[in-house]
């Protein structure tokens, strides 16, 4: 284990650009990123407008830039809330067992039978469109995917014997669960973190799309998509920045909750 | 202090203890041996209140004149640690890997005795040197891969023993060691017993380690007492079949001519059945070099032998 595994390099060389993008955007961006100029719509690539400008001249490096804060704020957000929710819960069950475990693992059941991005959608149109919304409804759906990572990694803890040690030297289950469950499944909860961040990004993009996430005149990679969509045959360079920004934000938080669980256990290293 | 009556676990696969009667007097030390699968990890776990979620127990258990067989975790908990301790098999298992051993040993002087990290740190070195590791205090700041295995099994031992319990249930401590440090381990749990007026309940399939370190010895099949004693007599002379078949695989190195034909180790043909396919009479029924039709159906009950008792039905009748 002397070298990091390539594709956690890589995916976290990629996460680092959208992540610095979004930073600079908080304090400064190429124009704001609202900034209309309808005399130069559609203006190409230059060295003013480093990819050129919308259809109402806004700059699309600037939008870019915010939406990639946007996206992985409501990324993190979602994934901070749900992962935390639903680890716990996964903790809980695990640690009562018996039928409150059943009972906890049949409702994330539920939750899984339910299509995710559909629930979501469900949510944010109850709750109404906005970022935080959006996050919110994401972090929900994100709650029964981690208690069921926590409670599997959990249970395999809870046999071990430093754990009867545990018990037998009559520590309590809150006490088991701070002391050496939680150490134990913190590899496996971090892998599904970052997996579920990718995820985040895409489920974003598209309540964004439709409507349901960022409002106007906020941008989201999503929302942009939307908007490039009817100018698809005019300007197509609209579509596929944003586009491509998604991709490659995924991409590398793929990359990067493959190589952190090659890091994790070292078994699961695929033969190349 | 400790008695079980006609204690029964049943899991959901089968009965894993059929009716075990065990007492325990203060400082007394009681070995319990078995084939694997033949209960005796399980009667360690009813002691401590830690059988798996599933099992149903019946008969009684008491502890300290309490009934504790319907007792729930909360009751249990007030017990384990002060009253009662264990000491597992795998001291690399034992102990989390994560955690230093000194913060582990620490946590139940903390916890359960109110210490102030300095008092159970001090506590915590004289447990150490009580449990004879060398440089105990640097031994606090490890982590369980830089001790070796016996130093682990100490370290667990001066877990166990942080807060003074009356009894300690020693689930095979010296199976995963090899065999000098596993005589040194028993040596160390004796002096413990002693010094301390500690009862010592000392599970293995190790005759020779139970030999040495108890007094009386109960013998587990199927989850069914078979033969109880005092230690010696019971394996200078056994009266039930399953115990002498024991006896008889022990390793016993021989001097033989060079070049001789290494002796055959002597075996009991078969292994323990799940517990869903145990006879329902004689659990040893099936593999018993001696058996009877009336074996596999009819349970034998225990009788008196010259040490203790026996269950098998050949004693029923007098026969030898």
């Amino acid at each position: 284990m002397s070298r990091p595994p390539a594709n956690l390099l890589l995916g976290g060389a990629l996460v680092a650009l959208a992540a610095l993008a979004a930073l600079v955007s908080l304090v400064w961006t190429p124009f704001p990123h609202a900034a209309l100029d309808v005399a130069n719509k559609f203006a190409p690539p230059s060295a003013e407008h480093w990819l050129g400008t919308d259809q109402l001249g806004r700059d699309l490096v600037s939008q870019l830039m915010v939406g990639a804060a946007n996206s992985l704020a409501v990324a993190l957000a979602a994934v901070a809330l749900g992962g935390g929710l639903g680890t716990a819960l996964g903790l809980a069950a695990s640690a009562m067992g018996g039928w409150v475990e059943d009972l906890a693992m049949r409702i994330c059941d539920l939750g899984f039978a339910f299509p995710a991005l559909l629930f979501a959608i469900m949510l944010a149109a109850a709750f109404g469109p906005s970022l935080a919304n959006a996050a919110l409804a994401i972090a929900f759906i994100n709650v029964p995917v981690f208690a069921r990572v926590a409670r599997g990694a959990a249970n395999q803890v809870w046999v071990r014997e430093f754990v009867l040690a545990g018990r037998a030297a009559g520590r309590s289950r809150l006490a088991l669960t701070l002391d050496h469950i939680v150490p134990n499944v913190a590899a496996a909860v971090i892998v599904q973190a970052t997996i579920e961040f990718a995820v985040a990004i895409l489920a974003e993009a598209a309540l964004s799309y439709l409507g349901l996430g960022a409002q106007p005149p906020s941008p989201s990679w999503g929302r942009m998509l939307a908007e490039a969509q009817t100018l698809l045959w005019i300007e197509p360079m609209l579509a596929i920045w944003p586009g491509l920004a998604i991709v490659v934000t995924v991409l590398g938080f793929g990359l990067m909750g493959d190589g952190l669980r090659d890091l994790a256990d070292p078994r699961l290293v695929r033969e190349r | 202090m400790l008695q079980a009556t006609s204690l029964s676990v049943r899991l959901p696969a089968g009965e894993a203890l059929r009716g075990v009667d065990l007492s325990l007097a203060p400082g007394e030390r009681v070995g319990v041996v078995g084939e694997s699968g033949s209960g005796k990890s399980m009667l360690g776990l009813a002691l401590m209140g830690m059988t798996p979620a599933s099992a149903r127990l019946s008969g009684r258990l008491t502890l300290d004149g309490r009934d504790m067989t319907r007792a729930r975790e909360r009751d249990w908990r007030a017990l384990r640690a002060r009253r009662i301790a264990m000491i597992f098999q795998e001291p690399m298992a034992a102990l989390n890997p994560l955690r230093r051993v000194g913060t582990t040993v620490m946590e139940p002087l903390r916890v359960r005795l109110g210490l102030t990290r300095a008092e159970a740190g001090a506590r915590a070195l004289a447990l150490f040197n009580e449990v004879g590791l060398p440089d105990p205090a640097d031994r606090l700041r490890q982590y369980p891969h830089e001790l070796s295995g016996g130093q682990r099994q100490r370290a667990l031992i001066a877990l166990a023993l942080a807060c003074d319990p009356a009894i300690l249930v020693a689930d095979e401590p010296t199976t995963a060691l090899d065999a000098e440090v596993a005589a040194r381990i028993v040596d160390l749990l004796v002096r413990l017993s002693r010094d301390r007026g500690m009862a010592l309940v000392f599970i293995s399939h190790d005759l020779a380690a139970v030999a040495r370190a108890t007094e009386r010895l109960v013998v587990l099949y199927g989850g069914d007492v078979v033969e109880r004693g005092e230690v010696g007599a019971v394996l200078a002379d056994p009266r039930h079949p399953y115990t002498r078949g024991l006896i008889a695989a022990r390793p016993r190195p021989a001097p033989r001519a060079p070049g001789a034909p290494r002796p055959r180790l002597a075996a009991i043909p078969g292994s323990v059945p799940p517990l869903a396919d145990l006879p329902a009479g004689c659990r040893f029924a099936g593999r018993c070099p001696v058996e009877r039709p009336e074996c596999a159906a009819r349970r034998p009950a225990p009788r008196p032998t010259p040490h203790g008792l026996a269950a098998c039905h050949l004693l029923e009748e007098g026969a030898p």
